[in-house]
């Protein structure tokens, strides 16, 4: 017993690291594709490693509070544990986590974990811009799930089952299988409802890389900031992972992954680097409109078409 | 709630007995909320009201937003200075919370001990138990195995505390004063003007607020308006004036005229 | 013979109100050592080198130098370099030339706020001996008087070619590890500080903006 839960244990730390990298590497990737499209060079591949090592060599810092101390810590517990419920590889038991402990509504329900965690340590700090950036965080958020809770629940009517390896199962012998070409119409309404999960214009107001000092983590610096990016690294990876497992066929093998989560990304960041910024209000109005009548839309595709 | 404001500083227990108390009412994993949701959901999903499963869903996102308003607004941000001087609830309130508090994680982790009985319970009316693989709970849709659940969640909230408090050995953290924030090259000046609370989702109200706002009171509003005109155009008949009234009279005698044997007949 | 501002562990906030004071940490800036083992200290600074956040505050006519920096043109991002809007989170201040006593004052506040290891980096000849305002009522001539700079660019103005020289040139000095103007600030505090009331006459902040 003892001896199974150290294996996991071991397992998922092997999982964490892959993914933790391969997080960061696709970040600086995307950071290029950006760069290449403003007509820059870009940072080096090795910018976003950099950069956590820098904030974890500081020598200062200041702490309003121990809520503040503890933000980054329930953020990057939001982003592991995200990942720690998600099968990451089909068919090995190495790579499946610890997805026996819940299903998909764990999974999307503890996305909110993080979420709450960052929101509680930012308000310690007692900034207003803070609450600012976490208002509209949570707004945009609350948004964003109404499209998605609809496709998932397209889904898991489709396939009868909420377990995201039984997900994938369905879904395996070949391309035509996949959720992307059997229910088009909840991949489209997921896949709105992504731009808005992975911040990327339009739906980038809440960290406002510039205005209102970067959003929630303003007074964040030092190793809270460095625990802050590993976080956006793998929570960001942590997705894409789960869409591909929705969606997209899953993965049976590492390669395979990275190709498709990748080509996942890159719907964000096109739609990211053509489109100008929604307002919060503008934001939470499209996603009460088109996405959710898709994600409705995608309910009745399924029981009028798929079931009967 | 608007007068208070950074109360953890004085009220740490209760602030943290609330947080937790929050966090398992809007039913993020590892509490009991969850467990809860879950449950529902799954059961609505099995009937096949699949509308009110993704209603279920969006309403406990939305009791995220105004439950994490309360935190805010009371114990996080600015505190006033009139508040410097509070203190801490007295134990005899402390101790029921504790109590619950214990209560809650006992249960987030064991669930079976609530639910075994009220399925017991329930069961000669309702009939159909709830389905347990060790301590993993089964529907007939997914599963939810709370220990284990707790049990990692604890594991990766532990990890990174610690690899921060290895890091913050290297450092030198200094624990600052509420004023001692970022504000633009500026310094505060109140914590009334500092604090952030009012109207705290006011995008969500200029998205979607005209769903909200009472249609009661413009109906009404509108009643009033209608009948005022209504008497406004009726007082050119009735409107005081005794030469009207003649002329009114008058105009009656000549209709009676006209129709009953004057030129009409 | 300067006079010390409180004691060795706390600061006197005199500027402040006793209501104000409570609001304020009133605690004394401590300089830190580098890490023990020297192969550690050399990679951090190899980190801090090549990963310079530069604090997207403008001050002088030598901010509009900065806003190329990040475009097609020159794009600096391909050395480590990136704006952060707030100070917590930058590592280099670049001050934009002059500085006049009103921006001083929030210069300093904000080179206080950031988190050490912390560079300034100096654009232009104002900043070394005023410049063309050497004989303003308004600003002040020799910056290093008020907080240490760690490289200055001179020219007026300096284009951004000769910035990126000069962040080159920094990235080199932080390396070698001898970019010591935080812990420099901390060791002559009460002289930089009596320097700078000298000239800010509406002092309303806590001696040191934590």
């Amino acid at each position: 017993m003892i001896l199974e839960w150290l294996g996991k244990i071991g397992d998922f730390s092997l999982t964490l690291l892959i993914v933790t990298l391969y997080g960061l590497l696709v970040g600086a990737y995307v950071e290029r594709v950006i760069a290449k499209v403003q007509g820059r060079i870009g940072i080096p591949y090795s910018q976003p490693f950099i950069n956590i090592l820098k904030n974890f060599f500081k020598r200062t810092a200041v702490s309003h509070g121990v809520m503040f101390y503890l933000g980054p810590v329930f953020r990057i517990a939001g982003g592991i544990g995200t990942l720690a419920f998600v099968p990451v590889i089909y068919g090995s038991e190495m790579f499946s986590n610890f997805s026996m402990a819940g299903d998909l509504f764990l999974v999307i329900y503890f996305m909110f974990f993080g979420q709450l965690g960052m929101a509680l340590g930012a308000g310690e700090s007692g900034h207003p811009y803070s609450a600012i950036g976490i208002a509209r965080g949570l707004s945009q958020m609350t948004a964003y799930e109404v499209p998605f809770a609809l496709a998932v629940i397209s889904i898991v009517i489709q396939y009868d089952t909420l377990s995201i390896t039984g997900i994938v199962a369905a879904q395996q012998g070949g391309w035509q299988n996949w959720t992307v070409f059997t229910n088009w119409v909840a991949t489209l309404a997921a896949m709105l409802a992504f731009l808005g999960m992975m911040g990327y214009s339009p739906f980038d107001i809440f960290l406002a890389p510039q205005e209102i000092p970067v959003g929630p983590p303003t007074e964040f610096h030092s190793a809270y900031l460095g625990l802050l990016q590993t976080n956006r690294a793998l929570f960001g990876a942590t997705k894409l992972i789960l869409f591909m497992n929705l969606f997209f066929g899953g993965a049976t093998g590492w390669i395979e992954l990275m190709i498709k989560t990748l080509l996942i990304y890159m719907v964000a960041v096109v739609v990211g680097v053509a489109y100008p910024r929604f307002r919060v209000d503008q934001g939470i109005r499209f996603f009460f409109k088109i996405p959710t009548l898709i994600g409705i839309a995608s309910i009745i595709y399924v029981q009028m078409v798929l079931i009967s | 709630m608007y007068k208070m404001g950074g109360l953890i500083k004085n009220m740490p227990f209760t602030f943290t007995f609330t947080m937790i108390a929050i966090i398992a009412m809007s039913g993020v994993p590892p509490l009991t909320g969850f467990g809860g949701k879950w449950l529902l959901t799954n059961a609505l999903m099995e009937k096949g009201w699949y509308w009110i499963a993704a209603f279920a869903f969006f309403s406990s996102a939305v009791a995220f937003l105004y439950m994490f308003r309360l935190l805010q607004t009371v114990f996080l941000g600015q505190r006033k200075l009139e508040h410097a001087k509070l203190r801490e609830a007295p134990a005899i309130l402390l101790v029921p919370q504790v109590v619950m508090i214990a209560v809650i994680m006992v249960l987030s982790a064991y669930p079976k001990l609530l639910l075994d009985p009220l399925s017991a319970a329930v069961a000669p009316w309702l009939g159909g138990a709830l389905v347990w693989d060790g301590f993993a709970l089964q529907t007939h849709f997914g599963y939810w195995n709370a220990p284990m659940i707790m049990a990692v969640v604890a594991g990766v909230w532990m990890v990174p505390l610690v690899i921060l408090l290895l890091i913050s050995l290297t450092l030198k953290i200094q624990k600052v004063e509420q004023f001692n924030i970022v504000y633009a090259a500026e310094r505060p000046h109140r914590p009334e003007d500092t604090h952030f609370a009012y109207n705290f989702f006011a995008h969500y109200d200029r998205a979607i607020g005209f769903l909200v706002r009472p249609r009661a009171t413009a109906f009404w509003n509108t009643a009033v308006e209608w009948s005022y005109s209504l008497g406004a155009s009726l007082r050119i008949f009735y409107n005081g004036n005794g030469q009207t009234y003649a002329l009114f009279i008058l105009m009656y005698f000549v209709a009676m005229f006209l129709v009953n044997g004057g030129i009409l007949l | 013979m300067i006079k010390s501002l409180g004691t060795e562990d706390t600061l006197e906030n005199a500027g402040l109100s006793a209501e104000e004071q409570q609001l304020f940490s009133n605690a004394r800036p401590k300089a830190y050592e580098p890490y023990p083992i020297k192969a550690v200290e050399d990679f951090a600074n190899w980190a801090r080198a090549n990963s310079l956040w530069i604090l997207a505050f403008g001050t002088g006519c030598g901010a509009i130098e900065l806003r190329p920096l990040m475009s097609a043109r020159f794009d600096a991002s391909r050395f480590g370099v990136a704006g952060r809007p707030t100070p917590r989170q930058s590592s280099v201040f670049v001050i934009g030339g002059y500085a006049s006593v009103k921006t001083l004052k929030r210069i300093i506040r904000s080179y206080e706020q950031m988190q050490g290891p912390k560079f300034v980096l100096a654009l232009g000849i104002c900043p070394v001996n005023g410049g063309m305002y050497f004989d303003s009522y308004n600003t002040v001539n020799q910056f290093d008087q008020y907080l240490p700079v760690d490289l200055y660019i001179t020219g007026c103005m300096p284009r951004p070619e000769v910035l990126v020289a000069g962040i080159m040139e920094l990235q080199k000095k932080i390396k070698a590890g001898r970019c010591d103007g935080a812990n420099r600030y901390i060791e002559n505090f009460d002289w930089y500080k009596a320097n700078q009331k000298k000239v800010i006459k509406n002092w309303d902040m806590p001696d040191y903006n934590w």
